[in-house]
């Protein structure tokens, strides 16, 4: 069972009618939409299987904890208990694993602890998963789970990083001593330093960039299916790509590769958390062996608020050398990464690599140095999160160039332009190693400050000054670097009954691939749009797939497709040199025809397809259909970028702080659907603002989570948005085939700068000079009493 | 379903459901609206042995102008309120809190009786009841009482219904010509609970505030009224009103603030109150 998107067709449509409606570049709507909006999606927790048990886990209720005993007798004498499972049960499987392959700075291994499924000696966060247990019915599985009784003797508990760090603080593992999973560092200290002994100015920052929970709407859900007569494992599980996790899940089950499989439906948003493996699937399939019944687990909210992987949560310190006239010498960052009690796949990744690679952005810098402690602490682990260290690494610059401007008495406009890597310097060795290969920063700067009418905004602060409020503008210029698109799939099989199915390795857990990538196809093909499906949640289908995620898709399902199609074209060549009686080499491919060069003799790819479905015979060793099943190599990393501007209003009184204004101009590249494009920057603003302005993960000096229920973590809402401008000025990516850049991401990039820069600007007036996030109201209150204070 | 097993009951009559409580004692919870109560029963934070459902009762979901009062039965939707013409014309404190309890959906379903009964501290309606100097109707296996609202509220979730008692309506002054009222609170985001909120009520004649009366909420275990402050502005004190919240207000910390910014946002809160107060009226 996968879901499989296909548009309905048009009630009449001419070919040229269609090309032009559903071509490239085309804002072609959601083709998922008829779909979802009528309550038909299939969603995990939708499928009910024959037979099929319902588990429900318990977990740690303290932070930090000796396991002294799991006493299971009275919840399995309880109605309809099935089976309870502990950590003893799963001793034959493996952990899971952190993939991340870096070094510490001497050149040593990290520590990577072993994570079984579930935690048999120690628990390390609220929330760690000590059984699980599996009922006829989910009520009966959730009053069981009540009557597990699991006796922990409680540790002291460190839940900030640089707390963990500190002599004394408790020790998660007993081989990772001083709780450092990673010390990590880049760059050649002793020029940096030497860059800084030598600077005219040097501007140090410390920021905090918040714990976050991911909030996807849709709760994790799996079902576990053992087949004992084929010792087969199949996992229905959401997914942000089922490629990489089979390889995961056929690590931890120990298990042949062909023995696996993993489907996944429809997904209700992810942001980087449902991407891999989690304790309660390995859970699920074992009862499931075990039981010889499907097994179900759906989360509650209160469960992801703490077994779902959280976000972002790094202290940092910035420091940016500059020489007498602003040129930027060095940047240095400084940092403590949260990693919470395990290392979650990739959790190390966001405060490190990204750092690394995202910190200097659109501006020349010579000299880089990253050096990042990833600290284990008594929280839940913490992993990508919309961007995984690229927002967060324009962040932290645009800070500092801000906080820099005002310290050395120059314009920020005029410090950004200064710095901005011209478009005669591209192809750009940056110093992080990266090779940016096309982008105009400079014009992309023009066309945002022209937009935002900030010429106006002396007027505008005047009218809001009357109106009791402090208003100020904040710039946020982005680069990005997006995951490397590697390996992906891009099969393409006509079907009998005349649809053509796309079947690819990335994901759609809510982006809405379908229409873009038929875009692709259509145009490659002249294959008609709504002829068109997308395949992408069955393993069983895939040779090769890298998932969704780090602003990948569009370029690496699109180079695929693109390359599948030249393989289409190529068969297509082949087999209707027979039909039309030609040489091959004589016939062309253009909109969809196979043409005898210079004649009018031709074939349709779909009349063709319909030929080979008939049974045309062909001579052995020719090809035999129009199916490709291809895997097309990496493609380099893309550089989207751009400049988002807002503009704030603070009531002086309460701090509470309202985006008024929001534009933004944003280098993607090719845009295949500018509509859905345009999308994902209005998500992202949104995401941005929420944490710039409220999100906050908190935890008592006993590792409770405080924020555990959304009445105590607040999340954005649509009156929180402000109209956001958006204009696209591309500048097309020189990597790919179809010169995309990626746009998944950049929403938080843009967001969480400009915002962050509009509240500083408008409290500049205290000569507050940073603010960490969130801007709540009583930090706002707070920092202007601070700051007046300070000045009587 | 996601609470742990309970018992369920509905009560036919106001009798009934006294009966009910009496039978079951601790165990057993009212349920109005269930806005808070479900919520907790989801969570597995409360567990009861029964719940006494008063949807059933007939009669608790009039508004009527009567005698110059309001009564609002107890199991009157807030929606219901909202929509109202005679709350609009007589009680007009309430409709202007009306938008800032939480959500359409909350309220289609959330009582009046509900939260006055419920008494959380950072809600609306108490305040509104403390400051319009109303009634509580509450009916108890001895028979009927009414409580006025300065007896009301006892500390933290605790009021003057007993164990086996339950809320039928309140009744609130219908509002004299001469009479304004002032509503205005702080949140986190709209329709949360409130940091610090402020509902008055007053009589404005000659440029002059009488008859102030000024009840805070979510800063503290209930609502508060603010007399020290109500004193100075009858005497016509601004300044002195916001500086006598200082005696006024002892404001704990919460997850949301901590004490002193509150009493701060107390001080926001009645200036901006006082301008409603003092308005010109259209």
């Amino acid at each position: 069972m996968t879901v499989q998107t296909k548009p309905p067709a048009p009630a009449s449509a001419t070919d040229d009618w269609a090309f032009a409606k559903f071509g490239i570049g085309q804002p072609v709507p959601r083709t998922e939409d008829p779909v979802l909006v009528q309550g038909q999606g299939r969603y995990t927790d939708d499928l009910q299987l024959p037979g099929q048990a319902h588990a429900v886990v318990v977990r740690s209720t303290h932070a930090h904890g000796v396991i002294r005993g799991i006493d299971t007798a009275a919840a399995r004498a309880m109605p309809g208990v099935l089976g309870i499972y502990t950590a003893a049960d799963l001793a034959a499987y493996g952990t899971l694993k952190c993939g991340v392959p870096l070094k510490n700075r001497d050149g040593s291994e990290m520590k990577k602890p072993l994570r079984p499924a579930l935690a048999g000696d120690k628990v390390r966060f609220v929330g760690d998963p000590v059984a699980i247990v599996v009922a006829e019915t989910l009520l009966q599985a959730k009053d069981a789970a009540e009557a597990v009784g699991v006796t922990i003797d409680p540790l002291p508990a460190v839940t900030l990083a640089s707390a963990a760090a500190k002599p004394g603080a408790p020790q998660l593992f007993e081989d990772v001593p001083g709780n450092v999973a990673l010390d990590y560092h880049y760059g050649d200290s002793e020029k940096v330093a030497a860059a800084f002994a030598q600077a005219a100015h040097v501007t140090k920052l410390s920021m905090r960039n918040t714990r976050l929970i991911v909030a996807a709407m849709e709760p994790r859900s799996a079902v576990g299916v053992y087949d004992k007569a084929r010792e087969h494992w199949t996992l229905h599980s959401a997914s942000q790509g089922v490629f990489g996790l089979k390889g995961q899940l056929v690590d931890i089950l120990k298990a042949p590769p062909e023995k696996v499989r993993i489907l996944t439906g429809h997904v209700g948003g992810s942001f980087g958390m449902k991407a891999t493996v989690y304790p309660e699937y390995v859970g699920i399939l074992h009862a499931s062996r075990m039981l010889g019944r499907p097994v179900k687990w759906t989360d509650d909210r209160s469960g992801s608020f703490v077994s779902d992987h959280h976000g972002r949560d790094h202290e940092v310190t910035g420091e940016l050398a500059l020489d007498k006239d602003g040129h930027f010498l060095a940047v240095r960052l400084t940092s403590f990464a949260n990693m919470g009690a395990f290392l979650a796949t990739v959790g190390p990744l966001a405060g490190t690599l990204n750092a690394v690679k995202n910190v200097a952005s659109v501006y020349r810098t010579p000299l880089l140095e990253v050096s990042a402690k990833c600290m284990f602490t008594n929280t839940t682990h913490v992993s990508a999160y919309r961007g995984a260290g690229r927002p967060e690494g324009n962040y932290y610059m645009e800070r500092l160039i801000d906080a820099a401007a005002t310290e050395m008495g120059l314009d920020r406009l005029a410090l950004r332009r200064k710095n901005h890597i011209r478009p005669s310097q591209i192809p750009y060795s940056a110093s992080s190693g990266m090779t940016y290969d096309s982008g105009d920063f400079p014009a992309i700067f023009k066309e945002a400050i022209d937009k935002a009418d900030i010429k106006g905004f002396a007027a505008r602060k005047r009218d809001s000054r009357k109106r009791g409020k402090l208003r100020g503008l904040g710039i946020g210029c982005y680069l990005e670097v997006t995951a490397p698109p590697n390996k992906e799939m891009g099969g393409i099989r006509f079907e009998p009954n005349g649809d053509v199915t796309i079947i690819t390795g990335t994901l759609d857990y809510g982006q809405g691939h379908a229409a873009p990538f038929a875009q692709v196809l259509s145009a490659q093909l002249g294959i008609p749009f709504h002829r068109i499906r997308l395949l992408q949640g069955d393993s069983d289908e895939l040779i090769a797939g890298g998932g969704t995620g780090g602003s990948r898709s569009i370029t690496a399902s699109g180079a695929a497709i693109v390359e599948a199609s030249a393989k289409v074209i190529e068969q297509g060549k082949a087999i209707a040199s027979h039909v039309l009686e030609a040489s091959a080499s004589d016939i062309e491919f253009d909109k969809g025809r196979f043409v005898i060069a210079g004649t009018d003799r031709a074939i349709g790819i779909m009349e063709l397809a319909e030929k080979i479905r008939g049974g045309l015979q062909l001579p052995a060793g020719e090809p035999q259909s129009l199916d490709v099943k291809h895997a097309s190599e990496s493609v380099p990393s893309a550089f989207p970028n751009g400049c988002h501007v807002a503009e704030v209003e603070i009531d002086p009184d309460t701090g509470v702080v309202e985006v008024v204004t929001y534009s933004s101009v944003n280098d993607f590249g090719n845009l295949i659907n500018p509509l859905l494009v345009e999308g994902q920057v209005h998500g992202g603003v949104l995401q941005g603002i929420g944490q710039a302005l409220m999100e906050n993960v908190c935890y008592d000096s006993d590792g409770q989570i405080l924020s555990g229920s959304f009445m105590d973590y607040a999340m954005p809402r649509a009156h929180h948005a402000p109209p956001i401008g958006f204009v696209s000025h591309p500048v097309p990516a020189k990597t790919n085939p179809l010169g995309t850049k990626g746009c998944g991401e950049a929403g938080c990039a843009g967001a969480l700068t400009s915002v962050m820069n509009a509240i500083v600007d408008a409290l500049s007036v205290y000569g507050i000079r940073h603010i960490d996030m969130p801007a709540s109201p009583a930090r706002v209150w707070t920092a202007i009493q601070a700051a007046k204070q300070g000045a009587a | 379903m996601k609470p742990a097993p309970f018992a369920y009951a509905k009560a036919r009559s106001v009798e009934d459901a006294i009966a009910l409580l009496a039978q079951h004692g601790e165990g057993a919870k009212l349920l109005a609206g269930g806005q808070s109560l479900i919520a907790t029963l989801n969570m597995r934070l409360s567990a009861p042995r029964i719940l006494i459902d008063l949807n059933g009762i007939a009669g608790l979901n009039s508004i009527t102008l009567k005698g110059g009062e309001v009564e609002i039965g107890a199991m009157t939707r807030h929606a219901e309120i909202e929509r109202s013409d005679v709350i609009r014309k007589h009680a007009p404190l309430i409709a202007m809190a009306m938008p800032h309890i939480a959500h359409p959906a909350i309220r289609n379903r959330g009582t009046i009786g509900g939260s006055i009964a419920f008494a959380d501290p950072a809600a609306e309606l108490p305040a509104c009841l403390l400051a319009l100097g109303g009634l509580v109707e509450i009916a108890g296996p001895k028979g009927k009482r009414t409580v006025k609202a300065d007896d009301y509220f006892k500390g933290l979730y605790e009021t003057a219904i007993g164990a086996c008692d339950m809320l039928t309506g309140i009744r609130l002054p219908a509002a004299p010509a001469a009479s304004r009222y002032g509503f205005a609170e702080l949140s986190r985001r709209h329709g949360d609970y409130a940091v610090a909120g402020l509902a008055a009520s007053a009589t404005f004649a000659s440029g002059k505030l009488t008859k102030v009366r000024l009840a805070f909420f979510g800063v503290d275990l209930t609502p508060v009224r603010a007399k020290a402050a109500e004193m100075a502005l009858a005497g016509g004190d601004l300044d002195k009103a916001v500086a006598a919240l200082a005696s006024d207000l002892d404001p704990p910390d919460d997850i949301q603030e901590n004490g002193a910014v509150k009493k701060h946002l107390a001080g926001v809160l009645l200036r901006r109150v006082v301008q409603q107060l003092t308005e010109t009226r259209a």
